[in-house]
């Protein structure tokens, strides 16, 4: 297999090269892509606990 | 071979023409009136063509292929004996590369050059020629219904006397002209319109429209398929070594583990576990929980809280095991065990708030929490996602190949009914 014979499939290679790089990035920050577990983000003013009721750790 | 001076005079009309293929031409036409003659023996019965058509390129235009410059010396229209579809075809000429064919239908266009050595004496209906496969497209006898300009052979009488053999193998054909026992091998390449026309330096508008797609027209033309295949396997080598050490490298460290029992359960409505360190940047933790239900279901709200930024991670799990014994057999259906996964967390010192909601058969479920764990459904998708353009093109070519294969009596696409 010659480099110019991959001419003909340089998007197919470019779109490759790029879903791996996602992949890898994702990988390493232990990003799953289809994840069944549903998270919400909050962030605590208080630097506790952020709901109203009470918590003292 | 314009510019010669060796001529002939039509015995039909009297005109003088100007024979450019000099002793070469064995046939010809007359520049005025049609008359198709054998040169050196008169043949008064054919005469002349009932049919008539116009070349798109005109006899006598120069153009290069594979940067071989031919000159066109005659044109022919062929009709099939038993379909009666017609084709045409150019003979063209290079003083050093002898002869060869333009050939065309549809607006479709096969460049054709002799060879001295063909494939086998008896060819099959499919066999491998220069690294290609080929299969037995058509079989046929035709006749020219039409001529015109300066032949080598009397083109006449030897397609009416010939059986033709076309074996396809896109881009390529190779044909097999058969006549007592005399064979002539040719082989072909696919050529665009576009090609044809920048080949003679005239616009393609000039050339017939193309209809369809040609029968040794290639599924893509940009790439080969093999080197599809090379490319997609060479990828997938990389993504199963990516997971591979994706899987090796993935640390799986337990962080927490702890049982609580709902006794444990005082004033507050929800337990606290202890705090935990999670490490090595931002990575996944996943959470086992584990209750030993019958029969029930068990469901809590869980918060992940950075006890440095004070960010929590709510999400919530539900789990369900129900089993039984009916008609003679037992059954059952989910599990006493559930799984959840929080992707991107940071590294910091943690702990988890759990708000269950607790049954009456059960009173404790545990939980055991795991840093950096590997992921297989990044690497499923990715499979998905790099498969879709091969898959796409393997199917599309099935597609194409099996209509390209449908106007021949020898498909490998042909279903019995």
């Amino acid at each position: 297999m010659r480099w110019d014979e991959l001419k003909g499939l340089k998007y197919y290679l470019g779109f490759s090269a790029v879903v791996i790089g996602f992949y890898i990035y994702s990988n390493m920050i232990g990003w799953r892509w289809l994840n069944a577990t549903k998270t919400t983000h909050e962030k605590s003013a208080t630097r506790g606990h952020a709901r109203g009721y009470f918590y003292h750790k | 071979m314009s510019g010669s001076n060796y001529t002939i005079t039509c015995l039909n009309c009297g005109t003088v023409n100007t024979v450019r293929g000099k002793a070469m031409t064995l046939a010809m036409t007359c520049s005025s009136c049609q008359y198709y003659v054998r040169l050196g023996k008169w043949n008064t019965d054919r005469n002349i063509f009932g049919y008539k058509d116009e070349p798109a390129i005109p006899i006598g235009a120069k153009g290069k292929f594979d940067g071989v410059v031919y000159e066109v010396m005659g044109f022919v229209v062929k009709q099939e004996s038993k379909y009666h579809y017609k084709w045409r075809e150019y003979l063209l000429f290079n003083p050093m590369h002898g002869y060869a064919f333009l050939s065309e239908y549809s607006g479709n266009w096969n460049f054709v050059w002799p060879v001295e050595v063909g494939p086998k004496d008896n060819p099959d209906m499919e066999f491998y020629y220069e690294e290609s496969f080929y299969r037995l497209y058509q079989k046929y006898r035709a006749d020219v219904i039409y001529a015109r300009g300066e032949f080598f052979f009397d083109v006449v009488d030897l397609t009416a006397s010939t059986t033709n053999h076309e074996y396809i193998a896109p881009p390529y054909m190779t044909t097999l002209e058969k006549n007592g026992d005399s064979l002539l091998w040719c082989k072909g390449e696919y050529c665009s319109p576009q090609e044809v026309a920048q080949a003679f330096n005239i616009p393609v508008s000039r050339l017939p429209k193309k209809e369809g797609r040609g029968y040794t027209q290639p599924v893509v033309t940009s790439f080969k398929e093999g080197t599809l295949i090379k490319a997609s396997l060479a990828i997938l080598l990389v993504i199963i070594a990516l997971q591979f050490y994706f899987n090796s490298s993935a640390k799986e460290e337990v962080v927490f583990s702890g049982t609580f029992n709902q006794s444990e359960l005082k004033d507050q409505k929800f337990f606290v576990s202890s705090s935990f360190d999670l490490k090595g940047g931002t990575k996944s933790v996943a959470m086992d929980i584990y209750a030993p239900l019958v029969n029930d279901w068990f469901y809590a709200d869980f918060a992940l809280i950075n006890e440095t930024t004070g960010t929590e991670y709510n999400f919530s799990k539900d789990i369900e095991y129900y089993s039984g014994y009916e008609d003679g057999e037992s059954w059952s259906e989910g599990s006493t065990r559930g799984e959840a996964f929080l992707s991107e967390i940071p590294e910091g010192r943690y702990h988890i708030n759990i708000y269950p909601e607790f049954s009456v058969s059960y009173q404790s479920f545990s939980i055991r929490v795991v840093r950096d764990v590997s992921s297989l459904s990044n690497f499923i998708v990715i499979l998905v996602l790099l498969a879709i353009f091969p898959a796409v093109f393997f199917i599309r070519k099935y597609m194409l190949e099996a209509k390209r294969w449908e106007d021949s009596d020898y498909s490998p696409y042909a279903t019995e009914e």
